[in-house]
């Protein structure tokens, strides 16, 4: 079953005279499914995703989740942030709860929630220090803390792991992928941004790939290597190439 | 209706004498800015003395000084000479600060291979400052062009009403003018006033300040950011860029440059090396007159320091209610207009112009209005003249900001109570400090022509408080009474000092602990 379906998104800023940015986009997601959009940089990929997520309205098209329009940010849908965007005044144990703002619980049941992800994600300790004095890594990591802490069935992620070092960015990764994967949890679907082919290929069940000015999709590439995948076989190097191939022009 | 052209004719006349001013005060500002700025970051132990001080001077109510100045320049310089020179040096007082530290800030962060090429070529220091370090300041020079300008016309418009309180010290211009027609009653020509006011407002920015800009855009360097699409009326961008916000911005955003870690690296040692220079010009100011005048001068003072207390509170007490009425207006609009609205720049545009009309040309007409209440004038004053200040910094400071707040707000839509608690009121903390401090400053400085109003063709008080230091200083001036305006000047000088050490800094140190 689709879980996100983009149908022929069209997007223009208003303000720059017709500068068309996404021409006609249209791809899905299905359940259980990891989904990555890479592209040139400035394409729009940043923008497509906020069209995904309801932030920005697109100028022609849809996005639909399981068949209903999304013209709004939903309770269902949540967003990680390239920079984590988490609020410098709150601690970060409050910066998680932002994440249950829409939500009726009591505030010592929030409490727990954000305690319990922020033990998963390996922040116990720093619940209630600020994010200044946080890693980059760590940083993001309360930015997915606060992303997954109401149990929403879609993900989006712009570059989320584009700043961190390469050792946090894996564990943040898989971490990320076991929640989707898992069956038990509530995650249907995951789709990121990224310009990193290593990492899409390593991620992905399904990539798009865009052409620049307007942006086109290029191609819809299935990957249907087997988890967890490894980034020196054979396999996995040849997939690396095919993308690289379609990305340059 | 012809007989309005002569009136008409002579306004313009007047509002060309303010603008001599203003433009004199102007290039005055220009000069002291490049030299003192260039100085203080070119010149390692000059840098280290001059900015702390120049950082204490900027929240000073040197507005109130104006008396003492009057009494001073025109005692030195008689007649009507010395008492332009007396309002054209206040209008400098209140244009150089941010100026200084603009040129200061732009040479702080010029490339230092620009700097090594100079010396690599042997340029000369003359010709170094021609070619390099004057070009390079003048892009930034002209950003705080407007923020000077603004402020200086308050301060025109202040001092020359101000001045109209006694014969003696009365100058021609705009101000007299607004002054003399509203106190009357004069509603058609102070219409009239107004609107040629306005006028030269906007064509001055129009013309000279587009020019400027033009010019000092031509030297920017890569990188700089010229902001080239900004309004001229961009207040609130001028804004942000003075120090105060500078620093906090810097620190908002997490961007260190040279500036601030050279300026916050000796923060505290040069905080209070600065207090200490202010208190040492201060005493040595007392000093000097109690020397030079009767031996028992310190008697005098001292038998004049309860009153000066007592009118310090009152006035405590007005300027802190109206900033309460500030904070209840200022914060819901800041909110609504930075969090809240899709037409934020229409808003703005609008809150501009009205800021650049400097509300003491209003003054008039409210004392007009309000003969019999000067508690109400009093207040009114306070207010609009606090008012921007706190409005334009939220706004300045929430810029830089606003972007992930507005995203993360909606995709997590936080909303009602829990938006106010956890996001709006705490996002405008920096802007508000920061306004608040400028903003209460100047409230004291606008205490000389809130408290006491009176009639230059009459002499007879038109608006006055019960008690309130800007009153005393005010009486003081017209009875010629040197001690009692030198110790309340201490008083009103000492308060601010200690409540910006206690209060103020406290603050402003904790939340930008935690808002890197
Ligand atoms: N608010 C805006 N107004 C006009 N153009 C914009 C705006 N935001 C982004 N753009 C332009 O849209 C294009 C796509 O931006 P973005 O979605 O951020 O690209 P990407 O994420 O692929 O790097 C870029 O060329 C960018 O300059
Ligand atoms: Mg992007």
């Amino acid at each position: 079953m689709e879980v996100i379906s983009v149908a022929n998104i069209k997007f223009t800023f208003e303000d720059k005279a017709s500068a068309k940015i996404i021409d006609d986009i249209s791809f899905s997601t299905g359940e259980y499914e990891f989904v990555s959009i890479i592209g040139p940089s400035g394409c729009g990929k940043s923008t497509l995703l906020r069209i995904i997520a309801g932030l920005i309205a697109p100028t022609a098209g849809k996005i639909l989740y399981y068949g209903n329009a999304v013209t709004e940010p939903i309770k269902d849908i949540s967003f990680v942030f390239q920079d984590s965007a988490l609020l410098p005044w709150l601690t970060n144990i409050e910066n998680v709860k932002i994440g249950l703002s829409s939500t009726d619980l009591k505030d010592n049941v929030k409490n727990k929630k954000a305690l319990e992800i922020l033990k998963r994600f390996e922040l116990n300790g720093f619940e209630y220090a600020y994010p200044n004095i946080l890693s980059g890594g760590m940083k993001q990591r309360v930015g997915v803390a606060r992303a997954l802490v109401s149990d929403p069935k879609v993900i989006l992620m712009d570059e989320p792991f584009s700043s961190l070092d390469e050792l946090t960015a894996r564990s943040l990764r898989n971490e990320v992928l076991n929640t989707l994967k898992d069956k038990s949890l509530s995650l249907m679907s995951v789709i990121m941004v990224s310009h990193n082919v290593e990492e899409v290929v390593e991620l992905s069940d399904k990539v798009v790939i865009l052409s620049n000015k307007p942006s086109l999709v290029k191609e819809i590439k299935k990957i249907d290597l087997p988890y967890p995948r490894n980034r020196h076989d054979k396999d996995f190097q040849k997939t690396v190439d095919e993308v690289f191939a379609k990305l340059s022009p | 209706m012809l007989s309005l052209i002569p009136e008409i004719l002579s306004l313009l006349l007047d509002t060309s004498y303010s603008w001599v001013r203003m433009l004199l005060a102007l290039a005055a500002s220009i000069v002291i800015s490049l030299a003192v700025g260039i100085g203080a970051a070119r010149l390692k132990t000059f840098g280290k003395i001059v900015v702390p001080i120049i950082d204490v001077l900027q929240t000073l109510p040197i507005l109130a000084f104006f008396p003492f100045a009057i009494y001073v320049v025109v005692f030195i310089l008689p007649g009507i000479i010395g008492i332009n020179a007396a309002v054209i040096s206040l209008i400098i007082t209140s244009m150089l600060w941010n100026m200084i530290f603009g040129v200061y800030e732009a040479i702080k962060t010029l490339p230092v291979e620009l700097v090594e090429m100079t010396k690599l070529y042997g340029v000369g220091t003359f010709e170094r400052l021609k070619r390099l370090y004057i070009p390079a300041s003048l892009p930034r020079l002209s950003e705080q062009l407007s923020l000077s300008w603004a402020i200086g016309l308050f301060y025109l418009v202040t001092s020359e009403i101000f001045s109209t309180g006694n014969a003696n010290y009365s100058v021609q211009g705009i101000g007299v003018d607004l002054a003399q027609l509203g106190t009357s009653g004069n509603f058609l020509y102070y219409g009239i006033a107004l609107v040629i006011f306005i006028g030269f407002v906007v064509i001055t920015r129009l013309t000279l300040f587009s020019a400027f800009d033009k010019m000092a855009n031509r030297y920017s360097l890569v990188g700089y950011d010229t902001n080239k699409h900004k309004s001229r009326f961009n207040i609130s961008y001028r804004i942000d860029h003075s120090i105060m916000f500078h620093k906090l911005k810097q620190e908002y955003t997490g961007i260190k440059t040279s500036i601030s870690s050279s300026v916050s690296k000796h923060k505290e040692f040069l905080r209070k090396f600065g207090y200490l220079i202010a208190g040492i010009v201060i005493a040595s100011v007392a000093f000097l007159i109690y020397s030079n005048a009767n031996p028992n001068a310190l008697s005098q003072l001292g038998s004049y320091e309860w009153i000066a207390i007592t009118s310090l509170a009152a006035s405590f007490l007005r300027v802190w209610g109206a900033f309460l009425l500030v904070l209840a207006v200022a914060i819901p609009v800041s909110v609504y207009v930075v969090f809240m609205t899709k037409r934020k720049n229409s808003y703005l545009l609008g809150f501009q112009i009205l800021a650049s009309i400097p509300a003491t040309v209003l003054l008039p007409i409210m004392v007009f209005e309000l003969r019999n209440n000067g508690e109400a004038v009093a207040f009114m004053v306070y207010f609009l003249s606090g008012i921007w200040y706190v409005i334009f910094s939220i706004i300045a400071s929430t810029k830089y900001v606003k972007l992930n707040i507005d995203e993360v707000k909606k995709i997590f839509r936080v909303k009602g109570l829990i938006a106010w608690r956890k996001i709006y009121l705490l996002a405008i903390l920096p802007g508000l400090i920061t306004g608040a401090v400028t903003a209460i400053a100047a409230e004291w400085n606008a205490s000389i022509i809130a408290e006491y109003f009176i009639s230059n063709s009459t002499g007879a008080v038109l608006t006055s408080v019960g008690t309130g230091i800007g009153k005393l200083l005010d009486t003081a001036l017209y009875s010629g009474n040197l001690y009692l305006m030198l110790i309340t000047l201490i008083n009103m000088t000492a308060m601010i000092i200690i409540f910006n050490i206690v209060v103020w800094r406290r603050l402003y140190d904790k939340v930008t602990s935690v808002y890197t």
